[in-house]
């Protein structure tokens, strides 16, 4: 790792140590919630990366911040949407971007199956569900995912609610996705929605 | 009344006020079709978080994720540090043109131990009351734009 610049001091060293520590608490979440929107790993890293560099530099600037990881969630998704709307602008297809940036740490096998399991939540359900579903099992509570996805708590509980149900109905069409692995099939024995 | 499923889910996730996390509770313990329908719902929920572990090991950061994120902001931190220094110097470079090298002593402290916005947060006061307010705020503006304050006498500014 580079040197830390002599300029930047001890007030730098210590809020550095603090995006490591938050790093180590909250970077695997926050990359699977950026990969489900954009489906490619450089793009969601570069994300991850931008997000802990704006929190560095709101740190730096004294800002206090009550809740980090709340508040990385919520920066992380401005510069998702931003991302997206650029590439809607540029026309571009994420699922077939993803395959042009292998990474050599995963096998072909579990790269297939995981853009299976992205392509079939992102059928499944509605951008906001699942961003909320997202949020959710990545361990946020309800009063903070409605601070990411700005919106009311009580907007969380409904939107939770319909992702599980849709969730749940999945395994009553297996493979409408385009593989029986790549969702969340539930038995329907286990459902309180089967009739 | 019985809760609908966004309670039930709410209360099984404790993320209900402390009254309402009560009612739900007082109702679950009378009602057989709530209970059941909480069994169900927080089942689903551990079958779809056992899916979702599938996921987690699949979708994982680089390793060396954190390097870069740390390089990034060492990246930032030299780059504005370097803008620190320009700007000090220019406004060294500038106030000197303007007062000579006495300003320090009536700034308070030589120019080595001020960092370049402070420092041009105290002259600014002093600027004023030669130049006047609205010749002041130009010049440091032009200082913070990189560019030269003396411009500011050819637009008629001062």
């Amino acid at each position: 790792m580079p040197p830390l610049p002599e300029a930047t001091g001890s007030r730098a060293e210590e809020i550095e140590r603090e995006v490591v520590r938050l790093y180590g608490e909250f970077a695997e979440g926050m990359f699977r919630y950026a990969f489900v929107l954009l489906a490619n790993r450089e793009a969601a890293q570069d994300a991850l990366q931008e997000a802990f560099l704006r929190y560095f530099m709101a740190r730096s600037g004294n800002r206090s911040i009550e809740r980090p990881q709340a508040w990385l969630f919520r920066v992380l998704r401005n510069y998702l949407l931003d991302q997206l709307k650029a590439s809607s602008q540029r026309k571009e297809v994420d699922l077939a971007q993803m395959r042009n940036y292998p990474d050599m740490r995963q096998d072909p096998e579990s790269e297939f199956r995981l853009e299976q399991i992205v392509r079939s939540l992102r059928e499944l359900l509605s951008p906001r569900e699942l961003e909320c579903f997202r949020l959710r099992a990545e361990g946020l509570r309800y009063e903070e995912i409605a601070e990411v996805l700005e919106v009311r708590p009580g907007t969380v509980g409904a939107l939770l609610a319909r992702a599980q149900k849709k969730l749940r109905q999945s395994s009553v069409k297996p493979g409408a996705s385009g593989n029986e692995q790549a969702g969340y099939p539930v038995p329907e024995s286990e459902c309180p929605y089967a009739s | 009344m019985h809760p609908d499923t966004a309670t039930l889910l709410a209360y099984r996730d404790r993320q209900l006020s402390a009254v309402a996390q009560r009612e739900i509770q007082l109702h679950i313990a009378g009602c057989a079709r709530c209970s059941a329908a909480l069994e169900r719902l927080s089942k689903e929920w551990e079958h779809i978080l056992a899916e979702d572990a599938a996921f987690r090991r699949l979708c994982a950061p680089p390793r060396d994720g954190l390097d870069r994120v740390l390089s990034a902001i060492r990246e930032r931190g030299r780059a504005a540090s370097s803008t620190e220094s320009e700007l000090k110097q220019k406004i060294v470079e500038q106030l000197e043109v303007y007062f000579g090298s006495r300003i320090w002593a009536v700034l308070g402290g030589g120019p080595a131990s001020e960092q370049g916005t402070d420092l041009l947060a105290k002259a600014e006061p002093l600027l004023t009351t030669f130049i006047g307010r609205r010749a002041a705020a130009a010049v440091v503006a032009e200082i913070h734009k990189g560019a030269d304050p003396r411009a500011c006498l050819d637009a008629g500014v001062m």
